[in-house]
């Protein structure tokens, strides 16, 4: 991916070897492997964890911000229309009682009940419609509940068990994603190229295939260095199909599968403990906010009024932020290991019905060996 | 264009070898091959546009059946929470209205408030987790309502106004997602090509209309050999952003008009599911501000919000390939700068060593010496 960079270093590098004039390859010295690491540190800096570290800093923005507009300013309508409907239903019950001179239960009953399916009836439409969750919104708006709400604005989960009520919030909501989308796409390509490439080290490594084929050279020193992207290129055999050889160019996707649903039952078994969920709702939980659907029916520490305890809540909370980042980048590295190998799936498909078509119509990116340009 | 004409003769070249194949063989082959032909055109016809789009509408529609099957006829409503909600809450305010011999309006009125405030809590936590709403079960879950949910799962928009309550509408939303977010992707993948490739023609159409008047050429001068073997135009960027805020904004009319809500939260609305966050507070047909109750205009209403939402992801995918080389290379480019900019910073730190005096920084897509890459190859 980054060939122009790697132009850039490949030339230095080639310069500083011929410059050494036949002297041996690595200069061993404390100095120059202490720049060494230096040179690699900043650059790896600036490209992946920096990436994290803006994606980061701008979901904890987010949560100062969205905190101030629905928080501090935010619209206590539905929380005031409650405790009118409360206040009138109170009224009513007690003209229900005052009036019975003689107290009997029966009728009294009937009358309460009445009157309190009436409060009820008009109770629900406010959960539903307005969001009224029975908490004043700058105790909703927490910090840690409005990191959570975020996150999912600008991962697209929308999870929706917080909303913005007031004009200025969804505004707010509109320009946050307009900026966090692609920032998520530019994390999720970074960190998920970084991770996929670790993957495959791991695996290729563990089980010891030849490495000459996937990309990887034997340095002098010994170790698994990558061929340099353009190399790679031009090396890369045309002939897909050597499957059956026992030489994989690519890892299996059934490995990134279990990757992640390892990941979602770890997730699952952790907010089963904690919310006190089902194991199968904490997985559906996490299954449904990783693949970004979210439907906020379930949500680690939602605030309805009785049910949290603020410390561990917020914690709960922030836990499942980092959780989701985390997961993001592991799907983005399964999309990328994925790719190579679905393409591969799919020619050897193709061959195999006897369609001639070399440019598929199922949208997949070819590489150069195929299409030629 | 050589490239392109050389695939043009591959494929007929393979339709005709494949036709020759199936006239010269034996009788006894014919009708294996006849299958084998079959299958062939039946899957090169699915995986073209018309055959991608049909499987996603038939994917919702199977879906739309099978949770209306699961939720609609299984699912229950734990009506006995609210009523023995109902119970207790009478008990505790018979309970009150007893003991007190004479009726301190005060004490009673505290009393009484606490006593609602409870139910009133506990009237909220049942609607939330429960989704009640005093309607049952297969009134919510009727056919448009679960074709929206079917859509709102594979496109990962994700509303949850409506969610599976059943232990097997879970499970099913899973498996369901496994193989409906793949097949959409491809979906995606393909009405952006094909939109593309329409709004390309329509903007070339229009500038030439355009130019013809002028009589002369004028305006960007991007020049590219293009499909058709004429000098083409690079559609701009901007047209793509054009295209998107016009049809967010017809979104944003159509649901002010239908729904009464605000223009502001329609075009929150049209946003935010665009945008495949969906957030939920607002769904057409669910009301969103006012609790309407589903009325039959709704299901109407949910269908067409369906179309909306299927044509504007094909747009947003037709942005997104046109947009995706342009932006690639300007973030490579940006990439690079901060690059050589740091290594010069490094530099004058002193933390690299200097051993020849590097160069101005070179423009990004400078082509390589060739000894270089001679070199990198024999490695």
């Amino acid at each position: 991916m980054q060939t122009a960079y790697a132009r850039m270093v490949y030339d230095r590098y080639q310069r500083n070897q011929r410059a050494d004039g036949g002297r041996a390859r690595r200069r061993a010295t404390l100095a120059h492997l202490l720049k060494d690491a230096c040179r690699r540190l900043i650059a790896f800096l600036f490209t992946q964890v920096g990436v994290c570290g803006l994606v980061v800093a701008y979901n904890i923005m987010g949560a100062f911000a969205f905190r101030a507009i629905e928080g501090d300013y935010g619209d206590a309508a539905p929380e005031e229309a409650a405790l009118l409907l409360r206040e009138d239903a109170v009224k009513r019950l007690w003209n229900i009682t005052a009036r019975l001179n003689i107290l009997e239960q029966t009728q009294w009953r009937q009358e309460v009940t009445r009157a309190l399916e009436d409060f009820q009836g008009d109770v629900v439409p406010l959960v539903k419609a307005k969001g009224y969750r029975g908490v004043l919104p700058s105790q909703a708006w927490s910090f840690s509940a409005a990191l959570m709400y975020s996150l999912s604005v600008y991962t697209t989960i929308g999870y929706g068990n917080l909303t913005p009520r007031t004009e200025w919030g969804k505004i707010a909501t509109i320009l946050y994603a307009i900026v966090g989308m692609p920032l998520m796409l530019l994390y999720m390509s970074n960190v998920g190229e970084v991770l996929a490439h670790i993957f495959k080290f791991i695996y290729f490594r563990a089980c010891s295939c030849d490495a000459g084929s996937m990309g990887y050279y034997r340095s002098g020193s010994g170790n698994l260095r990558p061929i340099p992207v353009t190399a790679r290129r031009v090396e890369e055999p045309k002939e897909g199909g050597k499957k059956g050889q026992g030489l994989r160019r690519t890892v299996p996707i059934t490995y990134c599968l279990m990757v992640i649903a390892i990941y979602v039952a770890c997730g699952g078994a952790i907010f089963s403990q904690w919310e006190r969920w089902s194991l199968l709702d904490a997985c559906y939980f996490s299954y449904i906010s990783l693949s970004t659907i979210g439907f906020g029916d379930l949500v680690p520490g939602r605030t309805v009024a009785g049910k949290n305890e603020d410390e561990e809540v917020e914690s709960q909370q922030i836990i499942v932020t980092v959780y989701l980042l985390v997961g993001s980048a592991l799907v983005a590295m399964c999309f990328n290991l994925m790719q190579e190998e679905t393409i591969e799936n799919l020619k050897t498909f193709w061959r195999r019905l006897g369609c001639l078509r070399k440019n598929s119509h199922s949208g997949n990116e070819e590489g150069p060996s195929v299409t030629g340009g | 264009m050589g490239v392109e004409r050389g695939r043009a003769s591959q494929r007929s070249h393979g339709v005709a070898s494949q036709r020759s194949y199936g006239t010269s063989s034996s009788s006894s082959h014919g009708s294996k091959t006849k299958c084998k032909n079959c299958c062939r055109k039946f899957v090169s016809f699915m995986c073209t546009q018309v055959g991608v789009g049909g499987l996603v509408v038939s994917y919702a529609i199977f879906g739309a059946f099978a949770f209306t099957a699961i939720e609609g006829k299984n699912g229950h409503w734990q009506t006995n929470r609210t009523s023995l909600i109902h119970n207790n809450t009478i008990r505790t305010l018979w309970n009150f209205t007893e003991r007190l011999n004479v009726l301190h309006k005060d004490q009673w009125y505290e009393d009484v408030n606490s006593t609602l405030l409870d139910f009133q809590k506990r009237i909220v936590e049942v609607v939330l987790d429960e989704d009640y709403d005093g309607r049952n079960h297969t009134e919510v879950w009727n056919f448009p309502a679960s074709l929206m949910f079917c859509l709102s799962v594979f496109s990962m928009i994700g509303y949850g106004h409506m969610t599976p309550r059943t232990e097997w509408g879970k499970i099913a939303t899973i498996i369901y997602a496994v193989f409906g977010i793949p097949l959409y992707i491809v979906y995606f993948m393909n009405m952006g090509r094909v939109f593309a490739k329409s709004f390309k023609f329509l903007y070339r159409l229009m500038y030439r209309c355009l130019n013809h008047g002028r009589g002369g050429k004028s305006g960007p001068v991007e020049i590219e050999v293009g499909e058709e073997g004429d000098e083409a135009i690079i559609v701009p960027s901007t047209a793509c952003i054009w295209v998107m805020i016009f049809y967010m904004t017809t979104g944003t009319i159509m649901f002010a008009e239908w729904e009464q809500w605000s223009y502001l939260d329609s075009c929150y609305f049209s946003f935010t599911s665009l945008a495949k966050i969906g957030i939920g507070d607002f769904v057409p047909g669910f009301g969103g501000g006012f609790g309407k109750a589903a009325s039959h205009d709704s299901q109407t209403k949910l269908i067409i919000n369906f179309m909306y939402l299927l044509i504007g992801m094909g747009l947003i995918a037709m942005c997104y390939t046109l947009m995706k080389e342009e932006i690639m290379l300007k973030l490579r480019g940006l990439e690079q700068d901060i690059k050589e900019k740091l290594y010069i910073c490094g530099l004058k730190l002193g933390l690299y060593e200097e051993e020849q005096s590097y160069p101005e920084p070179r423009p990004p897509m400078h082509p390589r010496p060739r000894s270089v890459r001679k070199s990198v190859r024999r490695r």
